[in-house]
């Protein structure tokens, strides 16, 4: 009649998805928690056969705990890999800057033009990516007060994923710079990238794979709907932030109603195209505005700032859930919402 | 009210049991049951995912303990924890008088 015991921590086992030290621990607690419930049951008049079925029935089904476990820990992970892969961006940030600021004297590899390209523009992508599945992962469920599951979940892994492969090349070009004649803080930040990236791009493809399990079955909040909801959670928890909201939200439906014109290139849910091609503008001119301010524009680097940002939103927007849904869309889900 | 509304508030009751001291999950799904009278009659696996969850955000700790042969690990609040169950408190009892006062002009 053991067998009952044996056969439920064995499907536990089997299907909990958690490292090795909290599945053992999992399965010492809940076999402790067993005995106490036989010892219970027997108390109550139960014969030792039946009071072990008894027990088993009381503790719940072991796939449906199994799956608690899994979610915490998908969580958890994604939790941790965004933090890492932050860190990883910030350090190839500052690698860059302190390798290419004027008197390093440094003599970069492969050339000075490929460290540039993969340093100061390519880098951008992951970092685009890694505050995604930050914002996302670590940012809106604290602010919200509700734990990351569903849709968000899935972009969160999925952006962790792309800032993971996206930052081999940058570990790559870093590792090739650490014998360079680079200044020792340069090197420093180019030694923690080339060692710290594959790390947590592992990391990173591992909670991604894992984003998974949190997934539910029709839930279409995308990333401009998490930045919505963190707006009203942010209104609802302190005053001037809902001082703020309100200014937002006046602000916005006086200028639609003023200047529909003019909105119709911002609205990102109902015009993504046009409103990334106004965000790629702004996004090149705000990078380049200390050369602007300093009277030493370049309007070469800023366009291709501008047509990076555009390429990227175009090539990642969906996937990532940056853009609105497509009135299409919208229509298809009304449509199913209204069959079912 | 169904299992899995309770299972939104689980977090908070864990740590409300933990409050009136450190206790083990067998000891702990029991004061559920009693101090709610019997009404969160819940199956006895699923405080463990909720201890584990709250361990992991640092509000409460746990050790391995041994009592009459048996092998124990008993959890207690943190600093931390205790501080949450002072702010979850608040806001619940805020939250739970507005939903009265609707419920009584209905």
């Amino acid at each position: 009649m053991r067998n009952a015991v044996t056969d439920y921590l064995g499907e536990l086992s089997t299907t909990l998805h958690v490292s090795t030290w909290r599945q053992r621990r999992i399965i010492a607690e809940i076999s402790d928690h067993l005995a106490e419930l036989i010892a219970d049951e027997q108390e109550r008049g139960a014969d030792p056969g039946p009071a072990v079925e008894l027990a088993v029935r009381r503790f719940g089904a072991p796939a449906e705990l199994a799956a608690e476990f899994n979610a915490d820990a998908a969580r958890h992970g994604l939790n941790r890999a965004s933090w890492a892969l932050a860190g990883c961006a910030a350090a190839a940030f500052a690698a860059a800057g302190l390798s290419l600021r004027p008197g390093a004297a440094a003599r970069p590899w492969p050339s000075a033009s490929v460290f540039s390209l993969v340093m100061q523009l390519w880098v951008q992508v992951p970092v685009a990516c890694g505050a995604i599945a930050l914002f996302l992962a670590v940012v809106a469920p604290w602010l919200r007060g509700t734990p990351l599951a569903r849709r968000p979940a899935v972009l969160a892994g999925r952006s962790l994923a792309l800032a993971s492969v996206l930052l081999l090349p940058v570990a790559a070009v870093a590792a090739g710079n650490l014998g360079t004649s680079l200044p020792v803080a340069g090197r420093l930040s180019l030694a923690l990238v080339a060692a710290g990236a594959p790390a947590a791009a592992v990391w990173g493809l591992r909670a991604a794979a894992r984003a998974s399990w949190l997934a539910g079955q029709a839930d279409g909040e995308n990333v401009l709907d998490v930045i919505a909801a963190v707006g009203r959670a942010l209104a609802g928890r302190w005053a001037f932030a809902g001082r703020a909201h309100r200014f937002a939200g006046t602000t916005w439906r006086s200028a639609r109603a003023q200047a529909p014109w003019l909105t119709r290139w911002l609205d990102l849910r109902h015009h993504p195209w046009r409103a990334a091609a106004t965000a790629s503008v702004a996004a090149g001119l705000a990078l380049k505005a200390p050369d602007l301010l300093a009277g030493d524009p370049d309007f070469l680097d800023a366009a291709v700032e501008a047509v990076a940002f555009y390429l990227c939103f175009a090539a990642l927007g969906g996937m990532l859930g940056l853009r609105g849904e497509r009135t299409r869309d919208l229509r298809n889900r009304a449509e199913m919402a209204s069959t079912t | 009210m169904s299992q899995d509304a309770v299972r939104g508030h689980l977090d908070g009751l864990v740590l409300a049991v933990l409050a009136g001291g450190p206790a083990h999950g067998y000891a702990l799904i029991e004061l559920l049951r009693d101090r709610s009278g019997g009404f969160f009659e819940l199956p006895e696996g699923s405080v463990y995912p909720a201890l584990h969850r709250l361990e992991r955000a640092g509000l409460v700790e746990s050790g391995w303990s041994e009592a009459g042969g048996r092998r124990r690990r008993v959890y207690e609040l943190t600093a931390r924890g205790r501080r949450s169950v002072a702010e979850r408190r608040r806001e619940w009892r805020t939250f739970a008088a507005a939903v009265d006062a609707i419920w009584q002009g209905a």
